[in-house]
């Protein structure tokens, strides 16, 4: 047995206990099996964009809906499930102490892989919340909040016996994820549920965007982030068998990231319609991050300085030191980004898709993958079974990552370049959108590569896992510890320090929740009751019922993922889309569609700019109207029907929530529908449309299009004596 | 009330105000982490990861 106090104390105080590794052994298996599942989707859907017969004209799958379930497995169920691995595995040895309740562990376990499941097959029938990182509708996002809870209890009820005083750094990161994770999921998620998969939010249009913003960036710094500069922090004095070069430093990296980190997300909306003073604090604040980020960096790095030797030979050392330095490129290139000059080219495009997987592949996988290195041998009593295959993977996956982010380097200045390039008599030089995507396709296809060679890495890594596992040694009976318990360790030093220390984890939680409520409600909050007097123009008016039917369409296939509904306040940009948006046009978009990436052209002021047969065609088959485009076919929108009766019930929440429809649009809501319908359908029919699409999703979704950026329009006299 | 003060606050400033904040803060934090005494603390508190944990 080990005496894990390594004081000589009165033999009969000790206790005895083990560790519940059998649960990180299951979050292992997690970890690999969504691992595998979320770079097979991200494959996939690289393919898709190089060519668009990847879409295969399936409706699950089509880009639109299968991106978020990329996304969604590699942040919440790969690097969840590992997370919680590593969690789970370090706290219990940081606190000499089993978990608190095995049962609440399975409970987390099985839940969590649960909605994952579910969560896929819900993204793939296209019920999503349409905000990115934050799409799984209501049920489930309650069923996180519990299994997140439960994640809670077990993590606090172990710090509340542990058997170390002390809590050391790891611990903090731990507890400002499970807080700040909570109230961000929390917040962003209060919605208003229609039926049982779909729910409108509280929040409208620059609202909306605020709060999704502040959740979407918070969530890479509490869930990709912070947990693993936790893990950092104990695995890599672990492996390098020294302990952090400074903890000091390690306190400071702490409290300034959580402190500053909370307030960046507006970085996400500048030269939106965002208020100024909003944007300029978002930037400040990115910019600012970038010195706790490299102070983490140079900390970690330097640990592994006096171990150097043998990063050569071990896989552990060689992937956490690789994990390192792309943390540190990617929080250099996220202030960088932040910067508006820099925002105003890179944003939209596919550089942010690249800053994102140096720090999701090149961070979280290469760090994942160095801790799994060690916990393996660790947990199973066993040796590697190939450091061969190990050195495979590793380079496999390094060069896999930089061909990835370097292609989308290239992409994205590429077209931010051709986007905003304007001839000598102030015309746009590619005035037709789909000159610029041709332009990166080969990128898209070396992107494809990239992800590729990283995917081999990941199935070379599970070979190796599996060898190992099964080369161990079978029935190792159970370790067993011992540990004098806090009680037995307060004698030494007196009853006022003691109360304070069993405290600590309470009022330590209290202190990083401070941190982090600061910013977000200094920040939120005057955005919350500035919507009353974000300027109001009385010629936007809140959509017609079939409007609303369009506009859900339209979020359930996932169009935001490539079109943006944002112009921005640049010269390019209002001769490309027309004038800049402005904030009161949004305000009955709930939720709001502003989009992240221009894959396709902006949406913003689309309605009106094509007849409807052009969408009509459009749809079905874009090339048939636009001969290189990649945008995928819609068939099944030809064929499914709108489900006019849940119409009234979204207008009845959408009038609860302060739009204002009035009693007679309510009850007329079905009339109203159809007939508009009706209308658009006569249109067609002319150009021989058969009469059955009257009722067909496609009809809903032209009227939305239609619509877009048409209260705002300046009209001409004929347009407003038609009227 | 709350509208009301909130609609006269000269937001303009807030970078300025907060990045005043965060730099009190830190420079607390500072001060604090160079307490008297504090090092043999943190030499400890840094060994906790490496004791043997009988793996
Ligand atoms: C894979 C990315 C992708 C997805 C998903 C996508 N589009 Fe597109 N879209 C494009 C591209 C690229 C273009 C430019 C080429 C073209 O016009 O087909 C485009 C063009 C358009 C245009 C013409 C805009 C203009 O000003 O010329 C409309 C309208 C449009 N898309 C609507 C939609 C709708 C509605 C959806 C969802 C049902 C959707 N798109 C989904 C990529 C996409």
């Amino acid at each position: 047995m080990n005496d894990l106090t390594q004081k000589p104390h009165d033999e009969s105080q000790y206790e005895t206990f083990s560790y519940d590794d059998n649960l990180v052994k299951y979050f292992i298996y997690g970890t690999l099996f969504w691992g595998l599942v979320a770079m097979i989707a991200g494959v996939w859907a690289a393919l898709q964009l190089a060519d668009w017969r990847f879409n295969f004209g399936l409706e699950w799958v089509s880009f639109g809906r299968l991106r978020p379930i990329h996304t969604n497995a590699a942040i919440f169920a790969f690097v969840g499930n590992a997370m919680f691995a590593g969690v789970y595995h370090s706290t219990q040895r940081l606190c000499r102490a089993r978990l608190y309740n095995d049962f609440l562990g399975r409970v987390h376990f099985w839940g969590w892989q649960l909605i994952i499941v579910l969560g896929a097959l819900s993204l793939g029938m296209g019920n999503t919340m349409g905000k990115e990182y934050a799409e799984l509708e209501w049920p489930l996002a309650i069923a996180i909040a519990v299994i997140w809870v439960v994640f809670a209890v077990n993590f606090f009820g172990t710090l509340w016996r542990r058997r170390e005083r002390h809590m050391y750094v790891a611990l903090w990161f731990y507890i400002a994820t499970i807080v700040t994770v909570a109230v961000l999921h929390i917040v962003n998620n209060i919605s208003i549920p229609i039926d049982f998969m779909k729910s409108y939010p509280i929040y409208a249009g620059v609202q909306d965007a605020l709060v999704q913003w502040w959740y979407g960036h918070n969530a890479v710094a509490f869930f990709l982030t912070t947990p693993f500069l936790g893990l950092m922090y104990y695995y890599v004095p672990k492996a390098a068998m020294r302990p952090v070069y400074s903890y000091r430093l390690s306190i400071i990296h702490f409290w300034s990231l959580v402190f500053i980190y909370i307030w960046a997300g507006p970085h996400h909306l500048l030269y939106s319609s965002l208020p100024d003073w909003v944007q300029t604090v978002g930037m400040v604040f990115s910019i600012a991050l970038w010195a706790p980020s490299w102070g983490g960096m140079i900390n970690g790095l330097l640990t592994i300085r006096g171990a150097w030797a043998r990063l050569r030979t071990e896989p552990t050392l060689k992937f956490m030191a690789t994990a390192i330095t792309f943390y540190g490129m990617s929080t250099f290139e996220g202030p960088l980004l932040s910067i508006k000059s820099v925002n105003a080219l890179a944003h939209y495009t596919d550089w942010i898709i690249g800053h994102v997987h140096s720090g999701t592949i090149g961070w979280n996988y290469m760090l994942i993958a160095g801790i799994l290195f060690y916990m393996i041998p660790k947990i199973w009593k066993t040796e590697i079974y190939s450091i061969r295959l190990a050195n495979w993977q590793f380079w496999l996956a390094t060069f896999g990552v930089l061909l990835y982010i370097v292609s989308m380097w290239t992409a994205g200045v590429t077209q931010g370049l051709m986007w905003r390039a304007v001839d000598e008599a102030g015309r746009l030089v590619y005035p037709n959108f789909v000159e610029t995507v041709i332009r990166i396709l080969p990128m898209y296809y070396v992107r494809a590569v990239g992800g590729f060679l990283v995917l081999i890495s990941f199935v070379i890594m599970l070979y190796n896992f599996f060898k190992t596992i099964q080369g161990a040694p079978k029935d190792i009976p159970v370790e067993k510890f011992k540990a004098l318990p806090l009680i037995h360790q307060r004698v030494v030093h007196g009853e006022a320090a003691h109360r304070r220390i069993e405290g600590l984890p309470f009022i330590f939680s209290i202190l990083a929740t401070i941190a982090i409520l600061v910013g977000s409600v200094v920040e939120i909050i005057p955005s919350l009751i500035a919507q009353n007097f974000v300027e109001r123009d009385s010629r936007v008016g809140p959509y017609t019922p079939l409007e609303i039917a369009g506009r859900d369409i339209y979020i359930t296939e996932g169009c935001y993922l490539c079109h943006s509904q944002q112009i921005r306040p640049m010269v390019a940009e209002k001769l490309r889309y027309g004038d800049p948006s402005t904030a009161a046009e949004s305000i009955y978009d709930r939720p709001f569609q502003w989009g992240s990436r221009r894959i396709g052209p902006d949406l913003a002021r689309v309605g009106g700019k094509y007849p409807d047969m052009w969408h009509y065609r459009h749809m079905w088959n874009p090339r048939e109207v636009i001969s290189q485009s990649i945008m995928p076919s819609y068939e099944w929108l030809f064929k499914k029907k709108v489900d006019f009766e849940v119409i009234p019930k979204k207008i009845r929440v959408m009038k609860a929530l302060g739009v204002p429809y009035t009693d007679e649009q309510l009850a007329d809501a079905v009339i109203l529908a159809k007939a508009q319908a009706e209308m658009i359908t006569e249109g067609l029919i002319a150009s021989g449309v058969p009469s059955s699409v009257k009722d067909k999703e496609i009809i809903a979704l032209i009227a939305y299009l239609q619509r877009l950026g048409q209260d705002t329009k300046e009209r001409t006299k004929e347009e407003v004596v038609n009227d | 009330m709350i509208r009301e003060v909130l609609s006269r606050f000269p937001f303009s400033l807030m970078p300025t105000i907060v990045m005043l904040v965060f730099v009190v803060f830190f420079l607390s934090m500072v001060f604090w982490l160079y307490r008297r005494g504090s090092t043999d603390f943190y030499k400890k508190i840094e060994q906790i990861p490496l004791k043997e944990d009988g793996e």
